[in-house]
């Protein structure tokens, strides 16, 4: 998705140049909210201000929403049908799998210390076995998270001024 | 109100949506189930659809669940009005917040708070997707278990095929030609046609 923002804005249309396509890969990446409506919005805005953050927005949802309910019709007749069932439930056993390789795409792709992990494990283990809701989970872990980075980057300053010496 | 809460709701999915399309998963998947929007395996052909359309994955998730929950309840304007409740609930987030950060320039990525944040929220959305793929693994392989709720009926739809057609995904997702690990599109098709054939012509 990403290879093809930049392409269009970078090199077809010259709406960005390479240094704010860098800075729209770090913002898209670490807000919150889906990582393409990220970028379209941030595009938008820096070529037409509100705007042109909202049709840009509004240009990318289109096209799935359009697709999206066209096949939901499609389903909804098949939904019973005998083949149908068996062809989906072959494609639920490759769900499994597609969302397990998301997760290891996404545990292995960065360091994680002691907090990481304990917080992802008691994230699951809450999301599982109890009716806690997941929105709390994110938002005490990430205030806990604020907490210890403070922290530690207090405690890492001194160290740092010593190196300096 | 069903429209207002579909808003809402996925209002708050968009705001809590860190690291990519699969990280909604375990939201929607929570509120989906505690409103009875949709049965889990309805959902779970939704994610296999949603993956194999063009069009980021939380915009298609979106749209399927607006269109689902308001077709329900009022028919076809019903569905449409669903759909742009679902679809802006989950956009006005990223809207809200990629404007404001353009618009004051901080060196918002240096900024200990966002680092802060994003080194607690991160291992947790991972913990989360962890949970989904648990759920999801459940709904095919053993669909009357309800981890919360576990009684000795529950084991009784053990599905042994299934279980083995996983872990066969699991092999072919890990297979590399030309260096290139396969597509989910190209999985995904040839889980339809063993599903065609496993459950279809030979009925196991």
């Amino acid at each position: 998705m990403l290879s093809v923002i930049e392409r269009e804005t970078v090199e077809n249309h010259k709406w960005l140049t390479h240094a704010d396509m860098m800075s729209l890969v770090v913002i898209a990446e670490s807000t919150p909210g889906p990582i393409a409506v990220n970028a379209a919005t941030y595009v938008g805005f820096k070529q037409r201000g509100f705007w042109g953050a909202l049709i840009a927005t509004f240009g990318l949802v289109l096209p799935s929403v359009l697709i999206i309910s066209c096949l939901y019709f499609v389903i909804d007749a098949l939904i019973g049908n005998y083949w149908f069932d068996a062809v989906f439930k072959g494609i639920s056993c490759c769900v499994v799998v597609l969302v397990l390789n998301a997760f290891i795409k996404l545990a292995f792709s960065q360091k994680q210390d002691w907090y990481g992990w304990t917080a992802m494990v008691v994230a699951s283990i809450l999301s599982l076995f109890t009716n806690f809701s997941v929105v709390l989970v994110l938002l005490i872990s990430a205030v806990v998270g604020i907490c210890i980075y403070l922290v530690k980057t207090k405690e890492k300053l001194p160290l740092d001024k010593e190196d300096n010496q | 109100m069903i429209f207002l809460s579909l808003f809402w709701e996925f209002l708050k999915i968009g705001l809590f949506t860190i690291g990519g399309g699969y990280a909604m998963l375990p939201f929607i998947m929570q509120v989906v189930s505690q409103q009875g929007w949709m049965e889990s395996q309805m959902f779970v052909n939704f994610v296999a659809i949603a993956e194999s359309t063009p069009g980021p994955f939380a915009i298609n998730i979106a749209t399927f669940v607006g269109m689902q929950t308001g077709m329900e309840l009022f028919g076809f304007w019903g569905g449409v009005l669903g759909v742009i409740c679902a679809v802006s609930g989950v956009v006005l987030p990223s809207l809200v917040i990629i404007m404001a950060i353009s618009s004051v320039f901080v060196r918002f990525e240096n900024s200990k708070l966002v680092k802060g944040f994003l080194y607690g929220a991160k291992p947790a959305a991972m913990g989360l997707i962890f949970s989904a793929f648990i759920s999801v693994c459940l709904t095919v392989v053993l669909p009357n278990v309800h981890l919360d709720n576990l009684s000795n009926s529950s084991f009784d739809g053990f599905s042994l095929v299934s279980l083995v057609l996983v872990a066969i995904f699991v092999l072919l997702s890990q297979i590399k030609i030309n260096k290139k690990k396969l597509h989910p599109l190209i999985l995904i098709c040839i889980s339809a046609v063993l599903g065609a054939l496993i459950f279809g012509v030979f009925q196991l």
